[in-house]
């Protein structure tokens, strides 16, 4: 009898195994499932542009034969080739920012789209807005990537014209990405904007969300991108109005000027009122890095440029040093100091601040004939980065006076390519071509249509052989 | 051998309770079954030759008395067998046909008496000892004596005793005779151990391996190590020793990214291998047994695609009396052979170095500007250099710069390195066992403690405790427990700071010390000197350097406890059907603290980054830096089973299994870092970490990177990682034979994990095999070839599995949260981790085999000849993927691999005389591994092949490389060869595959092990080669060609081109300057490197053992009251015939990376065994 007890007793201890024993989660990962989890995933979006390319197309940049030396063995072949304009910018195998970093952010944006209205724990206005915003992002990035990969848009060319994939799935297996045409391309940006822009929340918490302020302003700066002032006009002029309104204003550089010419920046981003949606971008520091490593700018500002557009006292000369007088350009303003973009201050970014608000409203503004309002924009701007007297001094040509203060306000960031590339065919432009070239220090290079985008890189044709360029 | 020869006596000398009256009911059960029921039931003991005697034979009886003869009398009618009783010890023998058996009374003649010990002098109790010819005889008694009434004139005696080979002795005039039994190799094969059950060899189709427990044991003395001593011990198994790869492998790579090793089984149960490697004591291992194909390994399920190794400990003797070992080794190994690291002396280097020199490309003004540089190169000018730049703008005159560097020259950075921060590595061993045990309990218990010092003055002390205790409880039930308990501690020293990884400057001649032994400060060779005088002026802080000093005071301290308890209960429901229970927990806790005092460089530099450039200090300004870590594992396994073995007719025998199973394996680790930390009081100073964290030091005194206008410090003081598996298994195999000759086994079994959720499709599907076993010696026709023993035939196929690990992929998307002080106010930050994958499975191996056991002349050749093809699919790893999804890697099934190849093991025994014999076995394997398919291709360029080590087409651990084309005879300049055949020197000037032909792979397709062993007398005398042939390295060249000379030189640098026509004698490329464009590392170092006059043959042979041994008279032994004692003597790695010509030492090497690691001289051992 005894036996059957401990028998049976056995078979009980056998039996009692749950059937839910599987289903233990393996802790420090989750499956998104809550609001929380969903909202999270835009705040974990917080990655750099590294190592990229585009920045030195841009044309203030120079160099001398030892200052270019020194480039390639510091900062390598690919921005070397970047910088000379050249077709072939990166080896086979080598990874290209411009294409992965917009496509690793839409991988998650794709996954919240799909997703977020099934979160547990939010009301539908909530899974809406967060959703908008996700789209909102996606069509952005789009933007971006059409900016590196295709021609400037041309309505010409649009419809014919091929631009870069639409990647609305979140998949690594089995998904084809094919090429759209530039039409097919800026459509699906301004319809996905259009759609999300109106459920955008009135109020952002951080410089990585799109509030509705922020998305006003993609939308007009898509358009303004274009060459379509008319229809961008609207939608900055609400974005200027909002963003205001949520304490997204101009920094009185002015008041933040030091004796030795630097210049005090909140160093907390999120601190810092003149960001709307920006990624920072790492690669404007490597020249900078190395500036007197090698005791010599290595990709300095053309001086014609330089001494042409500022004045003096331009607060923004503090952002700018020169190698041999270890002084920024603020404190020490004279030829054949080799002035670059310096460390201090911010990393230069890819996307909307406050002032690029300003100035895309001003220039639309004035395209409309609107003169009075625009130089009213302006001339906020640069109240808040020179003397008073200075800034309401400004040239005779309202929309040349505008550019220039766009050089002014980004010269040495990079950012000035994107604007190359929108004026290029704008015939009241035409005259910034002449310092549209680069040299090595022996010879002169010089930037012709075909060169205003990057080839699809090696690596991704090699995935893509139908993508051929 | 001799601890496994009296495990198997125990399972034939049965235990039983003192009952007077014996019962035996038997319809057609085993004699064995029956010797076993008459045991339990009385005292009486077995003894018999299991060679002779067929203990399958099939009983029919129904007896019961209490009269013994009269039970034997009945049980053993018709079986052709007789039997002697002398007081409680029954002997069994094989009654010869027609003979008219004498008996002891009738025979008295003389008394002859004797005892029967094994090969080490330990007394065999129940030895049977017979008169030949006659049934009369006696069993030795617990000392080994017997004694035996024999008729006159000369008569010979047979000696058996299980698990021996039987003797035979003609006794002469002799009245006292001492028999010395050897074991019997062939019948210790004959069990293998699947961890599940115990078969006999002959009825199963696996391909098995055994090792005894002697064996590890003798090896582990030079080791340290249960599992490095099973190295050469069978075919199919490769270890590697090199740098690089999986440590152990059985019948090559089946997967690439999953698990490559085999699962490794401690009684019956999976155990995690570094945890074996500390936990199990060598002493303590019973068998070994490899399960290297599917029938084998299947039963293990998805874990066991690589092969199993199960590990079997020793159980007590229930001998009455309880016997005491010991076992002792003393191992040193003394320093590392620094001259194999092929580094130039501080001689040439400067000479070197002064060859090299180039103002006018690193002039001084921009190698010692302070106002920027990278976080890489601290402006930084090295003595040797300010020498040269000192006579070069004037300063100091030739003279004076030729005896300073001469200075320089003769101060050795490795004297001194030696002197301050190592020791002469040695290890010892000492563990003490006892057994015993009674009728109904029998127990092991042994204690051991294992001390290393290492190379670079780190100790550790290992103490270990094992018992295992056997339980009969009534006839049906069996407890078996056992414990396992560990405590080791181990104490290092910590590297000098975070940013400077060792104590070691990069310079061979600097010395820590001049030559009486005055520290040098070696601040310079690290931060920049106005920097240090800067940070002092302004903030106080000292920021010089004695990293002597420094590697006293760091240490770090780490102390594992670990435990095992294990227990098995056995039912018997009736005679055939058995229900086996296991439940097993382990778990082991790892505390480690480590420690930088508030002197250390590390707290005082970070000091230094914590200050403002107005002098404010934001970093505690007492106390250092502590960091706590604890990492835990935890272990259960439940298991029940029911066993069914029964015999139907005479012909027909089933065995078979079912079971089901859980297992869970849990572990984690969590760590606490705090700066401010006082040891004594336990106490930490509070800062502003968010400050530190978000604005930062602003701007710092000294850059943490040079240049940055603010130092952040990494919030993240405290983190936890945690993995749980857990598999629900359910299992079933059966095994069927025929008249004793043909034999058919299937196994199946279904796993399913948490790994992927619980979801269906996601699970692996029900994995099976089968196999047939032909025991051909056993036909009629084979009887007339009386010379062969053992002629097996097997053929087995089936299927095993491997599974990724949780968190890896699978068919919905992982987030990870992530904080950053950026949007830490606003709540978690989330990053997809794992993209989701839903046509991710699990690797999936088959496996086919074939192969021959034969045996023959009387056990004197042993041969194993198996033939194999393993081909596994959806082979799992991490593959680049097209960046367009949003992801540059993936994991993904990509591709099938196939493993094909033989196993053969030759064992023979050359002389057997009773005073010497000659042994000598050859184990070898060849294998062949190529992927055989790539679901998903990526890009093929040059470069990348150059990295990748698995390429469709091609065995994994593929080396490719550059075509050579010589140097440039213009400049030095190294030339390759391009698809096209044309000459270029630029690595972006390949551009197609074909210009980078595949070379060989790392992975050795051909390898094993030969030795011999000579035995004379007491003496013996064994050699283990092991060799691995047919695999490539990549050559160790020097790789810099440009920039100042700031680290070690490879001596190749020397021999480097230096003027037009140099070409003619050398391939190493010539020095160039950073300034020229037209070249860059890539195309001088890269194509050097990677080109094919640089991959090598890795093949290599080893002496890794000689061992010598000697058992000690016992007359000695007694006198000390000892029962016997051995003492030994090991040399390992003696000599090693490598075939690449460079003096490369593979096992000292990273093969892939052409790089050399940190190799040993022979290592000597000692060792003594003493059983009391």
């Amino acid at each position: 009898m005894k036996k059957y007890i401990i028998i049976l007793f056995a078979t009980l201890i056998a039996g009692t195994s749950c059937t839910d024993w599987l289903d233990v989660k393996p802790r420090g990962y989750d499956i998104p499932t809550t609001i929380g989890q969903y909202e999270g995933m835009l705040y974990g979006m917080e990655l750099y542009f590294m190592d990229e390319v585009f920045e030195y197309m841009s044309f203030e940049f120079t160099s001398d034969a030892d200052g270019y030396k020194n480039a390639w063995s510091a900062m390598g072949r690919a921005k070397c080739n970047a910088y000379k304009w050249q077709k072939d910018v990166f080896l086979p195998d080598e990874n290209c920012g411009e294409w992965n970093v917009p496509t690793s952010f839409l991988y998650p944006l794709n996954v919240i789209i799909a997703d977020v209205m099934n979160a547990e724990g939010a009301t539908e206005e909530k899974k809406a807005a967060i959703r908008a915003e996700a789209r909102m992002m996606r069509a952005w990035h789009h933007f971006l990537m059409a900016q590196f990969f295709a021609p400037p848009y041309n309505s010409a060319i649009a419809s014919s014209s091929k631009c870069i994939p639409i990647i609305t799935t979140a998949s690594t297996v089995g998904a084809e990405f094919p090429l759209k045409t530039m039409e097919e391309v800026y459509d699906f940006i301004l319809t996905e904007m259009e759609e999300s822009v109106e459920l955008l929340p009135e109020e952002a918490e951080h410089h990585l969300r799109v509030f509705k302020a922020t998305g006003y302003a993609m939308l007009g700066k898509v358009l303004w991108t274009m060459g379509h002032y008319q229809e961008a006009l609207p939608y900055l002029e609400t974005a200027f109005t909002s963003a205001k309104a949520q304490g997204a204003t101009l920094l009185d550089y002015n008041a933040r000027i030091k004796e030795d010419g630097t210049i005090d920046l909140p160093s907390d981003r999120t601190e810092h009122p003149e960001y709307l949606y920006l990624m920072a971008t790492m690669s404007r520091l490597m020249p900078a890095v190395y500036i007197t490593y090698y005791n010599q700018a290595i990709f300095p500002i053309k001086e014609e440029v330089l001494f042409n557009y500022y004045k003096k006292n331009d607060t923004r000369l503090a952002f700018l040093s020169g190698v041999k007088s270890e002084k920024t350009a603020y404190a020490s303003f004279k030829p054949g100091d080799q002035y670059a973009a310096n460390i201090y201050g911010m990393v230069s970014n890819v996307g909307i601040g406050v002032p690029d608000l300003y100035l895309m409203y001003a220039e639309c503004l004035a395209r409309q004939k609107r003169e009075s309002e625009a130089s009213e924009v302006l001339v906020q701007l640069r109240r808040n980065r020179m003397a008073a007297a200075d800034a309401d001094n400004i040239e005779a040509d309202l929309l040349t006076a505008i550019i220039s203060e766009r050089i002014r306000e980004f010269i040495g960031f990079g950012n000035l390519w994107f604007d190359m590339r929108r004026l290029w065919n704008d015939s009241d432009f035409q005259y910034l071509k002449d310092y549209y070239t680069h040299t090595d220090g022996e010879t002169t290079y010089t930037l012709t249509e075909d060169r205003l985008y990057l080839e699809i890189p090696p690596i991704i044709l090699s995935w893509h052989p139908e993508y051929n360029n | 051998m001799k601890r496994l020869i009296l495990f198997i006596a125990v399972l034939s000398i049965c235990l039983g309770a003192s009952a007077q009256t014996i019962s035996v009911k038997a319809s057609g059960e085993s004699l064995q079954t029956v010797i076993k029921s008459i045991s339990a039931q009385s005292d009486y003991k077995f003894a018999f030759n299991s060679r002779s005697i067929d203990t399958s034979v099939k009983i029919n009886t129904d007896v019961t008395s209490s009269n013994i003869e009269e039970i034997l009398n009945s049980v053993l009618k018709d079986t052709g067998i007789g039997y002697s009783i002398v007081g409680k010890q029954i002997a069994l023998f094989t009654k010869q046909a027609g003979e008219q058996p004498l008996t002891a009374t009738q025979a008295k003649s003389r008394k002859v008496t004797g005892v029967v010990t094994d090969e080490d002098g330990i007394p065999l109790e129940g030895a049977g000892i017979m008169i030949a010819g006659t049934k009369t005889g006696t069993v030795s008694n617990q000392d080994g004596h017997w004694a035996l009434e024999v008729p006159g004139g000369d008569v010979i005696f047979e000696v058996s005793y299980i698990g021996m080979e039987t003797i035979n002795i003609p006794v002469g005039t002799r009245d006292n005779v001492v028999v010395v039994m050897k074991p019997n190799y062939e019948l210790i094969n004959q069990v293998v151990v699947t961890g599940y059950q115990t078969l006999s060899r002959e009825r199963s189709s696996g391909s098995y391996a055994i090792v005894s427990g002697a064996e590890v044991k003798n090896r582990s003395a030079a080791t340290g190590s249960p599992l490095r001593s099973l190295e050469g011990t069978v075919a199919g198994l490769n270890v590697n020793e090199s740098a690089e790869g999986t440590s152990y492998l059985i019948r090559g790579m089946t997967s690439i990214n999953s698990k490559t090793e085999p699962l490794f089984i401690v009684d019956g149960v999976p155990m995690d291998r570094k945890l074996l490697e500390k936990m199990v004591n060598p002493s303590d291992i019973e068998s070994v047994t490899f399960l290297k194909d599917a029938t084998a390994a299947s039963i293990w399920g998805a874990q066991a695609a690589n092969g199993v190794v199960v590990f079997s400990t020793k159980s007590g003797e229930s001998s009455k009396k309880i016997s005491v070992s010991y076992d002792g080794s003393f191992t040193w190994r003394g320093l590392p052979d620094y001259s194999y690291m092929d580094y130039m002396g501080p001689e040439q280097f400067i000479a070197t170095a002064k060859e090299v020199f180039d103002p006018f490309t690193y002039k001084w003004e921009d190698i010692t500007s302070t106002t920027y540089g990278s976080s890489a190169n601290y402006p930084i000018v090295f003595p040797h250099e300010e020498l040269l730049y000192k006579y070069y703008r004037g300063e100091i005159s030739l003279a004076e710069r030729d005896a300073d560097l001469d200075a320089l020259a003769s101060q050795s950075w490795r004297d001194s390195y030696e002197r301050y921060f190592m020791s002469r590595s040695f290890l010892t061993n000492h563990s003490v066992s006892l057994s015993g045990g009674s009728d109904v309990n029998s127990f092991y218990f042994s204690m051991d403690y294992q001390g290393d010092l290492g190379s670079h003055r780190d100790k550790s002390d290992q103490f270990k405790a094992y018992i295992r205790d056997r339980m009969l409880i009534g006839d049906w039930l069996t407890l078996d427990a056992s414990l396992n308990a560990l405590y080791s501690k181990e104490t290092s020293h910590l590297s000098a700071a975070d940013e400077f990884s060792t104590y070691a400057t990069d310079l061979p001649y600097a010395a820590f010390a001049d030559a009486s032994g005055n520290f040098y400060d070696m601040s310079g060779f690290f931060l920049n000197k106005d920097d240090i005088k800067s940070v002092n002026e302004v903030s106080g802080i000292d920021l010089s350097y004695y990293p002597v000093s420094d590697y006293a005071k760091c240490t770090s301290r780490s102390d594992l406890y670990a435990i095992r308890a294990n227990l098995g209960i056995s039912i018997d429901f009736t005679s055939w059907l058995t229900y086996e229970g296991r439940f097993q927990y382990s778990a082991s806790n790892n505390t480690s603290e480590s420690y930088y005092p508030y002197d250390s460089f590390q707290v005082r530099i970070e000091r230094a980054y914590g200050t403002d450039t107005d002098g404010t200090q934001h970093l505690p300004s007492s106390g250092g830096h502590f960091t706590d870590g604890h990492s835990l594992a935890t272990s259960y396994t439940i298991r029940n089973q029911l066993s069914l073995n029964k015999t139907f007719g005479t012909e027909h025998s089933l065995r078979a299994l079912a079971g089901m199973e859980l297992n869970s394996n849990k572990t984690g680790s969590k760590s606490t870092f705090l700066r401010g930390y006082d040891m004594q009081t336990m106490q930490y100073i509070p800062y502003d970490q968010f400050f530190l964290s978000t604005t930062g030091v602003k701007p710092p005194l000294l850059p943490q990177i040079s240049g940055s206008s603010a130092n952040v410090f990494d919030p993240n003081n405290f983190t936890q990682t945690e993995i749980e598996y857990r598999f629900m298994s359910v299992y079933a195999n059966a095994g069927y034979t025929f008249k004793e000759k043909y034999s058919l086994n299937a196994s199946i079994r279904v796993d399913q994990s948490n790994l992927f959720g619980s979801d269906p499709s996601v699970q692996f599907k029900p994995i099976w095999s089968a196999g047939a076993i032909w025991n051909m010696h056993k036909e009629s026709f084979m009887k007339e070839i009386n010379w062969i023993d053992r002629l097996n035939i097997r053929l087995s196929y089936g299927l095993a599995g491997n599974s990724p690990d949780p968190g890896q992929g699978g068919p919905y998307n992982l987030i990870q949260s992530q904080t950053d002080p950026a949007y830490s106010r606003f709540g978690l930050g989330y990053t997809i981790i794992t993209p989701a994958n839903d046509k991710l499975t699990w690797e999936k191996t088959r496996t086919i085999n074939a192969g021959v056991d034969f045996t023959a002349f009387e056990g004197r050749l042993d041969m194993a000849l198996d033939v194999y093809d393993k081909y596994t699919t959806n082979l799992l790893t991490s593959v680049p993927v097209d960046p367009t999804t949003g992801f540059t890697t993936v994991l993904s099934n990509i591709g099938e691999m196939s493993n094909r190849g033989f196993e053969l093991s030759i064992n023979g025994n050359l002389v057997r005389s009773h005073n010497f014999s000659w042994d000598a076995f050859l184990n070898l394997t060849y294998n062949r591994n190529r992927l055989e398919k790539m679901y998903i291709t990526p890009p093929g360029t040059p470069s990348a092949l150059l990295g990748y080590d698995y390429w469709e087409g091609y065995p994994y651990g593929t080396i490719f490389g550059y075509r050579w084309a010589g140097l440039d005879p213009a400049n030095g300049r190294s030339r390759v060869y391009d698809q096209d055949g044309a000459i270029v020197n630029q690595a972006a000037d390949v551009k197609d595959a074909s210009a980078v032909p595949y070379l060989g792979t790392t992975i050795p397709p051909w390898f094993g092990s030969l030795g011999t062993s000579l035995t004379w007398g007491r003496l013996s005398l064994s050699c283990l080669f092991v060799y691995n042939m047919g695999h490539v390295l990549r050559n160790d060249v020097n790789s810099q060609y440009t920039y100042r000379l700031t680290h070690f030189l490879h001596n190749d640098f020397a021999s480097r081109w230096k003027v037009p026509g140099d070409e003619a004698k050398t391939d190493i490329p010539a020095y160039y300057s950073l300034a020229d464009t037209t070249v860059n590392e890539n195309d001088v170092a890269g194509l050097y490197k990677y080109a094919d006059i640089n991959v090598l043959s890795a093949s290599y042979l080893k002496l890794r053992e000689v061992s010598l041994n000697y058992r000690l008279p016992e007359k000695w032994a007694s006198k000390i009251y000892t029962r016997g004692i051995s003492l030994g003597a090991q040399v390992t790695n003696l000599m090693t015939l490598a075939a690449n010509g460079q003096g490369i030492d593979p096992e000292a090497f990273s093969l892939s990376a052409g790089a050399r690691s940190e190799r040993f001289r022979p290592v000597v051992t000692f060792n003594a065994n003493i059983e009391f």
